[in-house]
């Protein structure tokens, strides 16, 4: 699967703008809309994981969902079992999630292509069985009980906070992303996803980079599942269902692989019409996967591929 | 307690054989995976539940909804693959990937989203013993569908002019090209039985595990074990594969039903590990 073209700046402008679009929802929004925006910031996240690992490292999870359960669990026990503090349970979920992502990493990154989507696609849909059946974790009821953390004196349990707190670590993981991107290990990763026999030949160690990016997604991913368990206070085994990372995939293809910020864009879009069409009609999924089909085929790119368009044909005319 | 477990874990590999088979040869044909399989194996069992609802005999619906489900198979492969041929292979399985959503909510739209269930044909109702053990016959009829399917795969597959044809499509589609071996007409006709076969095995397992919508994953999901570990593109890996993976699963489920999926998943490591193809790769 090939990675949208490049653009630094574009990539950029495009983050700044969905930013600012979201401070204004959250200053002007009620409390629905606050949880609607934390709800996106919360998937972008997952879709930036997945739009790393697709785009720079050319590996499509179909399980990564997984990881998101993996995230939200961990942060559910940690919290409630240990009586961890919940800043610090997010943060150590994020390091259970890299450790976790690492080392399945390093088992199946030797797979590639069809053979990838198929392993993850398996990994994720027995995580969701194995949460589903665990009474450790609570079964088909999940645990609930979770709360928000209390930072700088101020209670995140107030919506309005937790957007901003929410935002503020988009802004870090996208800032994160963005510089491995540019970093040599994002340019090792770019060789080996187009050719990673000459890579391997050079003596670069593809499956330690595979591994390793194989790892940050996966540690995004969970931070994304740590926060969605602290935005909804219960985490339930739905959390790691195959149509959740179904859903992060086409929050990805319909922004643009490999475009980060586009990834963003994605999970906006398809989340508002997701939530707008299950609220009219009750086949939204047959809408979802007709549109997936129809961007799979016409839409190469994405809508960052049409925003590029647009910004070539502004410059051309100017 | 032993012989049913042995009989119940033949008939799931049996099921299994029947998704695998037709999945594991249109991969090696064309190099794509298509992730809707389970969503025919899902209708094969939802036509054959309308099918018996209205004419009451299950051998209608054992005989329909397989031709049915592989006339869908040829539709989708006329419409859509034929269409996309060109474009890059990730590209085709994400696109089956979106048919999975649309197989699904179609399914909910037309026959609701109850679950439904389908009364084991007469001949099969009564339970049989074997070796002191009661055991349903209408599951070893299941594995006798498995093991007629099988024969008649190996012999045309292995014996026949046409099967050669297919080997050496997967062995090297350009030089079988070259040769003049129509490998459009196979891939064509290969992707239709195997929508088929998918539709004969939801049929086949309707009176067994009931029609609902949701089947799909959860069988698509240990066909795609299946075809990993057996290797892509062999008849003989699908088997073995679903052999191994029907028997770890029901032996998983009797020995650690805690660590049931684990077992699987364990399996399918170690195989990956040493044999990164799968058992019996063709590719």
């Amino acid at each position: 699967m090939n990675a949208v073209q490049y653009d630094k700046k574009l990539r950029l402008q495009l983050f700044i703008i969905l930013c600012c679009s979201a401070i204004f929802v959250n200053i002007f929004g009620d409390y629905f809309t606050r949880f609607l925006l934390s709800e996106i910031i919360i998937l972008s996240l997952f879709a930036m994981s997945l739009d790393f690992l697709a785009g720079r490292g050319g590996m499509i999870s179909l399980g990564h969902a997984m990881f998101l359960g993996i995230g939200a669990y961990s942060t559910a026990i940690l919290f409630i079992n240990f009586n961890i503090d919940p800043f610090l349970c997010s943060l150590l979920a994020v390091v259970i999630g890299l450790i976790i992502g690492y080392l399945i990493g390093f088992i199946i990154v030797k797979t590639d292509g069809i053979f990838f989507i198929m392993i993850t696609l398996a990994l994720g849909e027995m995580f969701h069985s194995w949460a589903y059946t665990n009474d450790f974790l609570g079964g088909s009821d999940g645990i609930s009980g979770i709360l928000r953390p209390k930072l700088l004196g101020m209670d995140l349990n107030e919506p309005l906070f937790f957007s901003y707190y929410l935002l503020i670590l988009l802004i870090l993981v996208y800032a994160f992303l963005a510089a491995v991107t540019d970093s040599p290990l994002g340019r090792n990763l770019d060789a080996i996803r187009q050719n990673s026999g000459r890579v391997l030949s050079l003596g670069g160690s593809v499956k330690l980079y595979k591994s390793a990016s194989f790892g940050i997604s996966a540690a995004i991913a969970s931070l994304a599942g740590s926060l969605y368990a602290q935005l909804n206070g219960f985490v339930s085994p739905e959390i790691s269902h195959w149509t959740v990372s179904g859903e992060g995939l086409i929050m990805i293809i319909v922004g643009g692989i490999g475009s980060l910020s586009g990834a963003i864009l994605g999970a906006v879009v398809v989340h508002i019409i997701q939530h707008e069409f299950s609220k009219l009609v009750d086949w939204w999924m047959l809408l979802m996967g007709g549109g997936f089909i129809l961007v799979v085929l016409f839409l190469k790119e994405g809508l960052w591929g049409l925003i590029l368009k647009f910004k070539n044909y502004i410059i051309e005319n100017k | 307690m032993f012989i049913t477990e042995i009989l119940n874990a033949l008939q799931f590999s049996m099921t299994l054989f029947l998704l695998s088979v037709g999945l594991t040869i249109v991969f090696g044909l064309m190099k794509i995976v298509n992730l809707a399989h389970g969503t025919l194996y899902m209708l094969g069992a939802y036509i054959g539940l309308s099918i018996w609802t209205f004419s009451d005999s299950f051998w209608l619906a054992f005989v329909f909804a397989p031709i049915a489900t592989a006339i869908l198979g040829a539709l989708l492969y006329k419409v859509l693959f034929k269409f996309i041929q060109r474009v890059d292979p990730m590209r085709q399985v994400l696109l089956t990937f979106g048919l999975i959503y649309i197989g699904l909510d179609s399914v909910r739209l037309i026959w609701g989203s109850m679950s439904h269930s389908i009364t084991t044909p007469e001949l099969f109702s009564n339970p049989i013993n074997i070796f002191g053990e009661t055991y349903p016959t209408y599951r070893l009829f299941v594995i006798l569908v498995g093991i007629t399917v099988l024969l008649i795969l190996y012999f045309v597959l292995e014996k026949t002019k046409m099967g050669a044809m297919v080997r050496a499509s997967v062995d090297d589609h350009e030089t079988s090209q070259m040769l003049g071996i129509n490998t459009e007409k196979i891939l064509f006709y290969t992707f239709s039985l195997g929508c088929g076969l998918a539709g004969l095995a939801g049929v086949t397992v309707a009176p067994i595990v009931g029609v609902e919508a949701g089947m799909d994953m959860e069988v698509l999901v240990l066909t795609l074990i299946v075809v990993v570990v057996g290797g892509p593109g062999s008849l003989k890996g699908a088997l073995i594969g679903s052999l191994l993976i029907g028997f770890v699963d029901t032996f998983g489920k009797v020995f650690f039903p805690e660590l049931a999926l684990i077992t699987i998943y364990a399996a399918m490591a170690l195989i990956l590990i040493f044999k990164p193809g799968g058992m019996y790769s063709r590719l």
